[in-house]
């Protein structure tokens, strides 16, 4: 059901895809995107048999054929089911982005990424749209009309994290979609020297302690000074990375000294805060269930309408 | 300095990259310590996850314990990835035999190890 008119094209079918981290870690962010969706009235649904993206900064490290060919993979797929594919993972987005855009360049790549596709009976024409599910929400739904949606407006403060990959068409796409969109749900962002460092989750594999003591313990420290509700994000990587960090304070604690009481702000999915802005209720989604930081107090604050 | 120690979680991974390895460097350097030593073109950082993917066609698995938190948000417990749609898993795994990769990195795919 939609509560405002939408601009999204009724013939354009978005194929949500999951990734590797969304349908196994973060659920709720799942769930939400669904019920944001369908109160915007987009055409969404799933996505199916999708694999993992795959991971640029690990695959396109070892062999840049083997990143085209399996990436193409999951472009075909998108192709055969006549969805554009959209990703709200910086990660997924930019090997699709990327891998799509150097196959329609060079056709040559394209002929070696069909010849191994073959083998598995299937063929990639490059007639597939991959988009960032920012992009959807700005360029098709429209800020007016997500405002329109809103029921009650989250008088929230929050820390956001947009993601490196998030950069990749500049400043002024989708960083500044993200804040735009939680600006017209409410929310006040709090600026702050660390918004957009990288939360470090390749860096791990290279320097594991600074990619955790300054990468993570910084950001979780500052956001913890400054009492911020919660810190948003729209990356399942980058989440993934947080989760970890989470993990290890918890396991092995804090030899820098930088969260001495643990670290207790909810990190939160961008899919989750419209949801909460549009009226649906926090267990509808799961929310505070299967998370390393419980989002307790902001779901009190919001319940409570303070 | 408690900085010093190595991180626990960053042991553990490599560990679980020992263990899906067949060939033991560090063994091999004690015992032929003028040998230069063998890097193998999977990082053992990165092995555990490649593992995943060669086997299940995505990095994580989908527990009982994932299952449950699926149902509480209201989800299919299994999401329709090729953690449900195996068969595409199947096919990724006929693309990587037809590029070679896995001889790159060394993986047995019967044995589900690294040779190194």
């Amino acid at each position: 059901m939609t509560t405002s008119k939408s601009k999204v094209n009724p013939d354009e079918k978005y194929g949500y895809f999951l990734g590797c981290v969304m349908p196994a870690k973060m659920p709720w962010a799942e769930k939400a995107t669904f019920l944001v969706a369908d109160k915007l009235g987009i055409n969404w649904d799933y996505m199916k048999e999708t694999l993992c993206c795959v991971r640029p900064g690990v695959w396109k490290a070892i062999d840049p054929d083997t990143w085209l060919t399996l990436t193409g993979q999951n472009l075909a797929l998108a192709e055969k089911q006549g969805v554009t594919l959209v990703d709200s993972c910086n990660g997924c987005w930019i090997t699709h982005y990327e891998a799509l855009n150097e196959l329609l360049e060079e056709p040559e790549k394209m002929k070696m990424v069909n010849k191994h596709l073959a083998k598995a009976n299937m063929k990639l024409k490059g007639d597939v749209q991959v988009k960032h599910f920012l992009q959807v929400l700005y360029e098709d739904v429209g800020i007016s009309n997500i405002k329109k949606a809103v029921k009650k407006p989250l008088k929230l403060r929050m820390m956001r994290h947009i993601g490196c990959h998030a950069r990749k068409l500049g400043n002024d796409v989708l960083p500044k979609y993200f804040d735009e969109i939680l600006e017209a749900v409410g929310v006040k962002l709090v600026d702050t020297p660390y918004d957009s460092m990288c939360c470090g989750l390749l860096f791990y594999f290279a320097d594991p302690k600074t990619a955790i003591y300054r990468n993570v313990f910084k950001k979780f420290k500052l956001a913890q000074d400054l009492g911020v509700d919660a810190i948003a994000i729209i990356c399942s990587g980058c989440y993934d990375q947080f989760d970890r960090g989470i993990k290890i304070l918890e396991d092995e604690g804090d030899p820098t000294g930088q969260l001495p009481q643990g670290f207790d702000v909810p990190i939160v999915h961008l899919s989750e805060i419209l949801a909460l802005a549009f009226g649906y209720k926090p267990e509808e989604f799961g929310m505070d269930t299967f998370r390393t930081t419980s989002p307790s107090t902001l779901i009190s604050k919001i319940k409570g309408g303070k | 300095m408690a900085q010093d120690k190595p991180m626990k979680s960053f042991t553990r991974l490599l560990d679980s990259a020992k263990k899906a390895t067949e060939h033991k460097l560090e063994d091999e350097l004690v015992k032929y310590p003028w040998r230069r030593p063998f890097n193998a073109t999977a990082p053992d950082t990165a092995k555990p996850s490649l593992k995943r993917d060669f086997e299940q066609g995505l990095v994580y698995p989908i527990t009982d314990d994932v299952s449950g938190a699926r149902k509480a948000a209201n989800l299919d417990p299994m999401p329709p990835t090729a953690h449900k749609f195996v068969e595409q898993a199947e096919k990724k795994r006929e693309i990587m035999k037809d590029i070679g990769i896995g001889k790159k990195l060394a993986f047995d795919p019967e044995k589900r190890v690294y040779k190194y």
